[in-house]
C-alpha cells in the first residue's frame, strides 16, 4: 500500500573517469550493476559516492592522475577533464530535497534534479595546469552541492569486504541504535525506568551478607588507616544513565536468544542488511506519536487525516493503524511532510556484492523482498540468483571495449507486459545466465539446444570458451528477447527455421500448406522464417519494408549480415538434407532412429527407405510419433554426441562463426 | 536567546501582542505608530524557527528595503539567531530573483529576458520620452512615475482592489511594457509580475517554494504595491504557505510607487488570514495619539498609549511673516533653545520638511550656527553594494563590524561573476580583499576619491554587469558616485560616509516621506501652508489628499509628546511675469488640528 517511491538515480554521465571515456546512462529505482571482474563496477559506484557519498573527505574527492581514464596519456599536463553527473528522480513529493535543491532542477516533467562533479584545471600565469573540483548544482556553476546538501541526499555503499559483526557492534554506528534514534523516544520515560532500576538493584545491598562484608570491609580499612580521614567504604550498584540506557540493547537471534557474534556469518550478513534497509526507509510518517505532539498536530489545518490513521493506547500514545488505505497514506504522507517532517533525508543504498556468505536459495528470497521495497538500491553482483529475481528494467550491464568501459542499461526497455512476464519467468527459470553471456544464440527449441553446442564443437569455435550462451525460449517469439539483448548490449544471433511452405487455393481462398519439401515445380511458395524476421526487422526499426528485396536469397544474405539466420524446413529436416548424399553421416541418423524407436522393423526399415528416398517430412514424423516414442530433443540429445561435420546445415554454421567473430570484437 | 526570552516576558502583558506571537495560522497584522511591530516580527521570527520549522526548511522575511533587512538580521542576531539555509531577509524583488527567477526560470520556454538585464534609470527616461513623442504627450501632462504607478496597480490578478486607472498612463504604459520587452530588459514590477506568473502555472515552482518556506513574513505591508499583493494571494490561494504579514494602512504614504493601503485592508478583510490589531502604542503620549487620530479624520482605532500615562502632550502652531528663512529662523532661535532649557537632548528633536532640497537648506543653516544635526535616512536603503562599501568604509577607520561578514559578502559577489571558488581560492580572495582595503586607507580622507578606488580595484561594475542577482545594483553604484563626486557627499571623507544615517546627539532633519519608522520626543513640521501641504495638485484629488493626509498623520506619529508646526504667510517668487508675492494661509491639517486642539482641550500654543 505505501508505493510512494524514494529518491534514485535516474541517470548517470561519466566523462574520463578510470575505466569510463565517456558513457550516459539510463537508470531506473532499483539498479543492478553486472560484469565481469575488473570492468569497473565498483568504479561506477565510486563515481556516484563521489558526488553522494557523505563519508567521503575533500581530500577523496580530489583526484589523481591515475584517476583519468586510462586511454589518455598524461591527461594533467593536456588539461584533461574529469566529469560524473547524476540525474535524481522521484523526489517531488517530498519536501525537504525540494527545499534544498531546487537550485539542481533541469526539468519539471518529469521533475528531475542534477548533480555534477568536475575535475578541472585552472591555468596558471605560467600555462600550467592548477587542478581543482567542484560539485553544482543543475546547470549552475555558482551553486555548489556541498555536505549540507549531501544531509538531506546521499548515498551508503556497503562494501563487498564487510565485517558486519564490528559495525553491529559499533554503539555510535549499529543499525538498531540509528533505527531508535528516528523514533521520539521521551527522556522522562528513560529516567523512570533507569530510577526503578537503580531502586531494584539497590535491594541488592540489603542482603545481610552483602551488610556484613560491607561492615568488614570498611572496620579493616579504617584500622589500618585511622579515624583522620573520611574513610568510610560502601558497596553501590551499578550506575543506570537514561542517556545510556537504550545503548546496552543487544539483539538477539532465535529462540535460545544467541547473540549476534555466535551466529553464522550468513545470518549475520541477512540481519545487518534488513537492518540499514529498515533505517533508510522513508520514514515521513512516524509510526508512534507522543500525545503532546498529536495534539499540537490536531491544531493544524487537515488534522483530521490525523484522527483517521492513528489510535491511542493504553500509554497514551497514538500508534499508526495498519490497514490504511492508500488515499488515506498518501494524504497522511502529505500531512507529516508539511507540519511534522523529520527531515532526515534520504539515502541511496549501494551494496557490493550482497550474496556474500548467503545460499543461493536465501539470496533469491532475501532480494526478491529487497526489490519490493521503496528504498532504492544500487547493487554489483556476480550472482545469478540475485539477477534472476531483479526487475528486467533494473539490470546496468557493463562491458569491456577497445574503447573502455561501456555501460548499458534495460531502463528504457519499452516491452508489452505479457513479453515482460514471458522473459521475467525465462530469466527466472534459467537463473539469470542470459545476463552472463558474452554472446548469446536465440533459437526456438529444445533440439536446437542440444545440437548447436556440439556443432560448434566439432566446428572448433566451443561455446564455453568465448562464455557464448544457446537460449531457447521454445517459440519464434524473438522480439522481446532481441529487444532485451540490443538494451543490455549482450552480441546475439537468431536462428530459426525456415518453415517453407506453398500456397495452395482453395474454394478462392489462399492458405498457406506447410509440411512439405520444396519442389522444382512449386511455383508460389515461401519461408514462414523469412517472414517473421522480416516483420520483427521492421517492428525494431531495423529495416524499412522498402529494404527488404524480393527474392530469397537477396532476403537470406541481408538477414544473416544482421545476425539472424533462417533455415529452410525445420532443422532436422535441413541436417537430413545436408547429409544428403553421405553415406556414412545418414547412417548415424539412421542408427540413432533404429536404437532409440519402440517400433518394430517395418517401421525401421520404412525410415531407412524414406531417409534413402529423401522423403525428410516422413522420417521426421517417425521420429516425432508416439509410435517411435523419440521425440526431437532425445533424436537431437543423440545425434549430438555423434555428429560430425557434415550434419551441420550451413546456416547454422554461420550463425557460428558469426557470433563468434562478434564477440571477438568486443 | 537570553533577550529573546526577556522580550517574550514582556510581551506576555500586552494580549493582542501575545495573539500575533503565538498564532499558528496566516495571520494579518495591523500594527499602529509604536505599536511594537518589529519586535513583534523579530519575536516571531526566532519562535518559528526555534519550536515550528525544522531544518532544512526555513522562512523568508521581506522588506522594504535591504537596510531594513539588515537591521531585522542584527536584531536576530541578537536574539540567538545563527545562520541558516533557507532563511532569506530581503526585498521583494531579491525574494523574487534569487528564489523563482534564478533556480526557476531557465525551465521554461517563456519569453523572460535571461541573462536579467534591469533597465537603468537614463533608459528608462529615454524610453519614456521616446514614447511621449510619439504619442504628442506634453512632458508636463506625465510624469515618470505615474507609468510605474499605473503599470504597478494593473498587475493582473486575483485582487478586487480598483483603483482609478489613468487612461493617459495606461496608454504609455503598455506602450512601455511592450518596448522594454524589446529591448531585452525587464524592471522590478515585471520581475515580480513573472514570478507571480511563475507561481499560478507551475505546481513545482509553488511545491518547491512551500517546501523552503512554509512561511512568509511580510514587513510594512502597506508600502508595497499590487505586484507583491498578488504575489501573495497567489500563494495564499494555491499553497500551505502561512503567511504573516505586518503593517499599517494609516502610514501607507508611497503611493508614487503603487502602494495603495486598499491592498493592506483586502487582505485584512479577507476570512483567508486572522487580523490581529495591535492597539497599544509604546512610543507617544495620549495627547499626540488622539490628536493624530483625529488629524486623520478617523476615530475608530482604539489606540492607546502603553508609557507615558499621565504626560500631556503640547502642540505649538507659530505663524511667521515671510518665506521659509524664517521658519528656520524661529527653529534655530526658539525651537532649540526652548528645548535644551527643558533638558531635551538633540537627538530627541527632528525637523521635518517637504523634500530633499529643504532638507539641505535646513542643514546649510543649521550649519552656519554649528548646530550639530544628521540625516537619519541613508538613501541607498535599497542597495546591498552600498551598504556594503558602507560597511567597509566603517571597518576601515572605524575598526567596527567584522571583516568576515563583509568578506563573506564580498566572495558572494565575485562567485555570482565567475563562478563557484574552490576553498582555496576564496582564502586567497579574501586575502586580496584584506589587502585592497589596507590600500584604499591612503584615499580616505575624501570620499569620491576611495570609492573610485575600491570600485575600480574590485572591478564592481564588470561584476554587476555579469551577474543576475545583482544586476538592478548598477544605478546605485552611478548615484553613489555621482553625489561623492559634485554632490551632497563632496566634501565628505570616509569617516563621514560610514557614520551616514547615524546620530550622535544630533538634531536629526528628514523629508516627511522618510520619517517613516523614526521616534522623537519633539516634531518640527516646516511649510505648513494649504497648497503646499497639501499640494495644490491634490486638494481636488481625494486619493491623493488621503496620501497626504495620510502623510501628516506619519508626521504627528513620530512625536513621543510635542509637535511644532510652522508656516510664513508670505512667499515672494520668481515668475515669467515678473516677481510676485503670494499670500499663504495655514494648510487644513493645520486647522483641523488646531480645531481638536482646541475641542478636546489639549495643551496648545
Amino acid at each position: 500500500m505505501y508505493n510512494l517511491k524514494s529518491p534514485y538515480i535516474s541517470r548517470i554521465k561519466i566523462v574520463n573517469f578510470r575505466n569510463f571515456k565517456n558513457v550516459d546512462v539510463k537508470l531506473n529505482h532499483k539498479q543492478i550493476i553486472i560484469g565481469e571482474n575488473n570492468v569497473g563496477k565498483t568504479n561506477l559506484l565510486r563515481a556516484v559516492q563521489l558526488i553522494l557519498d557523505p563519508k567521503l573527505s575533500d581530500e577523496d574527492r580530489f583526484l589523481f592522475e591515475t584517476d583519468f581514464f586510462d586511454g589518455l596519456s598524461e591527461p594533467m599536463n593536456k588539461g584533461e577533464k574529469i566529469e560524473i553527473s547524476i540525474e535524481i528522480q522521484g523526489f517531488e513529493h517530498n519536501k525537504t530535497i525540494l527545499s534544498t535543491l531546487d537550485s539542481a532542477t533541469v526539468s519539471t516533467s518529469p521533475p528531475t534534479l542534477r548533480l555534477t562533479y568536475r575535475y578541472f584545471p585552472k591555468i596558471r600565469e605560467d600555462g600550467t595546469f592548477d587542478y581543482q573540483f567542484i560539485i553544482f548544482q543543475g546547470d549552475k556553476e555558482e551553486v555548489p552541492f556541498n555536505h549540507f546538501h549531501r544531509k538531506f541526499l546521499n548515498l551508503r555503499v556497503i562494501n563487498a569486504l564487510r565485517d558486519v559483526e564490528t559495525e553491529m557492534k559499533h554503539i555510535n554506528k549499529s543499525p538498531i541504535n540509528m533505527l531508535l534514534k528516528q523514533y521520539d523516544i521521551r527522556k522522562q520515560e528513560l529516567e523512570e525506568i533507569a530510577s526503578a532500576l537503580k531502586e531494584k538493584s539497590d535491594e541488592v545491598l540489603s542482603i545481610d551478607e552483602l551488610v556484613d562484608l560491607t561492615g568488614k570491609i570498611s572496620s579493616r580499612f579504617s584500622d589500618i588507616i585511622g579515624n583522620q580521614i573520611d574513610s568510610k567504604i560502601s558497596l553501590d550498584t551499578m550506575d543506570f544513565d537514561p542517556n545510556r540506557i537504550l545503548n546496552t540493547l543487544k539483539l538477539m537471534i532465535g529462540q535460545k536468544k544467541r547473540q549476534t557474534g555466535d551466529t553464522s556469518l550468513g545470518i549475520n550478513n541477512i540481519l545487518y542488511i534488513s537492518l540499514i534497509l529498515l533505517s533508510l526507509e522513508d520514514k515521513t510518517v512516524p509510526t508512534i506519536i507522543k500525545e503532546d505532539k498529536f495534539q499540537e498536530l490536531l491544531k493544524e489545518e487537515e488534522a483530521a487525516i490525523l484522527n483517521a490513521c492513528f489510535e491511542k493506547n493504553q500509554r497514551n500514545n497514538y500508534i499508526i493503524k495498519t490497514d490504511l488505505t492508500n488515499e488515506n497514506y498518501s494524504k497522511l504522507y502529505h500531512f507529516m511532510d508539511t507540519y511534522y517532517s523529520n527531515n532526515n533525508g534520504f539515502t541511496i543504498l549501494a551494496i557490493e556484492e550482497p550474496e556474500s556468505h548467503l545460499h543461493p536459495a536465501l539470496q533469491r528470497i532475501i532480494y526478491k523482498d529487497v526489490m519490493k521495497k521503496n528504498t532504492s538500491i544500487l547493487m554489483t553482483t556476480h550472482s545469478p540468483h540475485i539477477t534472476s529475481v531483479a526487475p528486467i528494467d533494473s539490470i546496468v550491464h557493463l562491458r569491456h571495449t577497445n574503447d573502455g568501459t561501456t555501460i548499458n542499461t534495460t531502463a528504457t526497455l519499452k516491452i508489452e507486459d505479457r513479453d515482460r512476464k514471458d522473459i521475467e519467468r525465462y530469466i527466472d527459470v534459467k537463473r539469470g545466465e542470459i545476463y552472463f553471456g558474452k554472446g548469446v544464440i536465440l533459437i526456438e527449441g529444445v533440439a536446437e539446444e542440444y545440437l548447436i553446442p556440439s556443432f560448434a564443437e566439432i566446428l572448433d569455435m566451443p561455446l564455453d570458451i568465448k562464455g557464448i550462451i544457446c537460449c531457447n525460449i521454445s517459440s519464434t517469439n524473438f522480439e522481446p528477447y532481441v529487444k532485451f539483448l540490443d538494451a543490455l548490449g549482450i552480441p546475439f544471433v537468431v536462428i530459426t527455421d525456415g518453415d517453407y511452405y506453398l500456397n495452395v487455393e482453395e474454394d478462392g481462398n489462399t492458405t498457406r500448406k506447410f509440411g512439405l519439401l520444396n519442389e522444382d515445380d512449386h511455383e508460389d511458395f515461401g519461408y514462414d522464417g523469412n517472414d517473421r524476421i522480416s516483420d520483427l526487422l521492421i517492428k525494431l526499426n531495423k529495416l524499412t519494408e522498402e529494404q527488404i528485396p524480393d527474392s530469397f536469397r537477396e532476403q537470406d544474405e541481408l538477414f544473416f549480415s544482421l545476425g539472424y539466420f533462417i533455415g529452410y524446413h525445420t532443422m532436422e529436416i535441413d541436417i537430413m538434407e545436408s547429409v544428403k548424399e553421405l553415406k556414412h553421416e545418414k547412417e548415424i541418423l539412421n542408427n540413432i532412429f533404429t536404437n532409440l524407436t519402440l517400433g518394430g522393423e517395418r517401421q525401421k526399415k520404412n525410415f531407412q527407405n524414406e531417409l534413402e528416398q529423401g522423403k525428410y517430412v516422413a522420417c521426421l514424423k517417425k521420429i516425432e510419433s508416439s509410435h517411435s516414442g523419440i521425440g526431437k530433443g532425445r533424436f537431437a540429445q543423440h545425434l549430438s554426441i555423434e555428429c560430425t561435420e557434415n550434419h551441420i546445415p550451413s546456416y547454422i554454421e554461420e550463425a557460428i562463426e558469426f557470433i563468434y567473430k562478434r564477440v571477438d570484437e568486443l | 536567546m537570553e533577550l529573546y526570552y526577556q522580550k517574550v516576558h514582556q510581551i506576555q502583558d500586552d494580549p493582542e501582542q501575545l495573539a500575533a506571537f503565538n498564532s499558528n495560522l496566516s495571520t494579518i497584522v495591523r500594527a499602529g505608530p509604536g505599536s511594537g511591530k518589529t519586535t513583534i516580527l523579530t519575536l516571531k521570527i526566532i519562535k518559528l524557527l526555534n519550536e515550528r520549522i525544522n531544518t532544512p526548511r526555513g522562512l523568508a522575511c521581506i522588506t522594504y528595503s535591504n537596510e531594513a533587512a539588515k537591521e531585522f538580521i542584527n536584531r536576530l542576531r541578537k536574539m540567538g539567531y545563527q545562520k541558516r539555509e533557507n532563511v532569506t531577509l530581503g526585498t521583494v524583488h531579491s525574494f523574487c530573483i534569487s528564489q523563482i527567477i534564478m533556480p526557476f526560470c531557465h525551465l521554461f520556454n517563456d519569453d523572460f529576458p535571461l541573462p536579467i538585464d534591469i533597465i537603468t534609470d537614463s533608459e528608462k527616461y529615454k524610453l519614456f520620452f521616446t514614447i511621449l513623442d510619439e504619442f504628442g504627450i506634453s512632458k508636463s501632462d506625465l510624469r515618470f512615475e505615474q507609468i510605474d504607478s499605473e503599470r504597478s496597480h494593473s498587475v493582473p490578478g486575483i485582487s478586487k482592489v480598483e483603483i482609478n486607472e489613468n487612461a493617459l498612463a495606461a496608454k504609455v504604459a503598455t506602450e512601455y511594457e511592450k518596448r522594454l520587452k524589446e529591448l531585452g530588459k525587464t524592471d522590478f514590477i515585471e520581475i515580480v509580475k513573472y514570478s507571480t506568473l511563475l507561481i499560478n502555472r507551475e505546481e513545482y515552482v509553488r511545491k518547491c517554494i512551500e517546501a523552503k518556506f512554509p512561511w512568509i513574513l511580510i514587513d510594512e505591508y502597506q508600502d508595497f504595491g499590487k505586484p507583491l499583493h498578488e504575489l501573495i494571494l497567489s500563494l495564499i490561494n494555491n499553497t500551505n504557505i502561512k503567511i504573516f504579514a505586518v503593517g499599517d494602512p494609516d502610514q501607507s504614504i508611497y503611493g508614487f510607487n503603487g502602494a495603495h493601503p486598499a491592498y493592506f485592508l483586502e487582505l485584512y478583510d479577507s476570512y483567508e488570514l486572522m487580523p490581529i490589531q495591535l492597539k497599544t502604542n509604546y512610543r507617544s503620549n495620549q495627547d499626540i495619539i488622539d490628536a493624530a487620530s483625529m488629524a486623520l479624520s478617523i476615530d475608530d482605532r482604539e489606540y492607546k498609549a502603553g508609557y507615558r500615562l499621565n504626560e500631556k502632550g503640547a502642540f505649538h502652531f507659530i505663524q511667521c511673516e515671510n518665506e521659509l528663512e524664517e521658519q528656520y529662523k524661529y527653529v534655530v532661535d526658539t525651537i532649540i533653545p526652548s528645548c535644551q532649557k527643558q533638558g531635551i537632548p538633540l537627538e530627541e528633536i527632528c525637523i521635518l520638511v517637504k523634500d530633499n532640497y529643504v532638507v539641505e537648506e535646513v542643514r546649510r543653516v543649521l550649519e552656519e550656527r554649528g548646530i550639530p544635526h544628521y540625516i537619519p535616512k541613508f538613501e541607498f536603503s535599497k542597495s546591498n553594494i552600498v551598504l556594503w562599501l558602507k560597511d567597509c568604509g566603517t571597518w576601515l577607520v572605524t575598526n567596527q563590524g567584522s571583516f568576515t561578514e563583509i568578506s563573506d559578502f564580498w566572495i558572494r559577489l565575485l562567485e555570482s561573476y565567475q563562478g563557484m571558488l574552490s576553498d582555496s581560492e576564496k582564502i586567497s580572495q579574501r586575502k586580496k580583499f584584506y589587502n585592497t582595503l589596507i590600500i584604499s586607507e591612503k584615499y580616505k580622507d575624501l570620499l569620491s576619491d576611495w570609492l573610485t578606488f575600491m570600485i575600480n580595484r574590485l572591478n564592481i561594475q564588470a561584476i554587476i554587469n555579469q551577474s543576475d542577482k545583482y544586476s538592478g545594483e548598477i544605478y546605485y553604484i552611478d548615484r553613489i558616485l555621482e553625489l561623492a563626486t559634485i554632490g551632497r557627499y563632496k566634501m565628505y571623507n570616509v569617516e563621514m560616509f560610514s557614520q551616514i544615517g547615524k546620530s550622535d546627539n544630533q538634531i536629526a532633519l528628514s523629508t516627511r516621506h522618510s520619517s517613516k519608522g523614526l521616534e522623537f520626543e519633539v516634531v518640527v513640521m516646516l511649510g505648513m501652508e494649504q497648497k503646499v501641504f497639501p499640494n495644490y495638485r491634490n486638494i481636488h484629488n481625494q486619493e491623493k489628499l488621503n496620501e497626504e493626509r495620510r502623510v501628516f498623520y506619519v508626521c504627528i506619529t513620530r512625536a513621543k509628546r510635542e509637535c511644532y508646526l510652522l508656516m510664513s504667510k508670505n512667499y515672494t517668487k520668481e515668475t515669467k511675469k515678473g516677481t510676485f508675492t503670494f499670500k499663504h494661509y495655514p494648510s487644513m491639517f493645520w486647522r483641523e488640528l488646531h480645531q481638536v486642539c482646541k475641542e478636546k482641550k489639549l495643551t496648545y500654543f
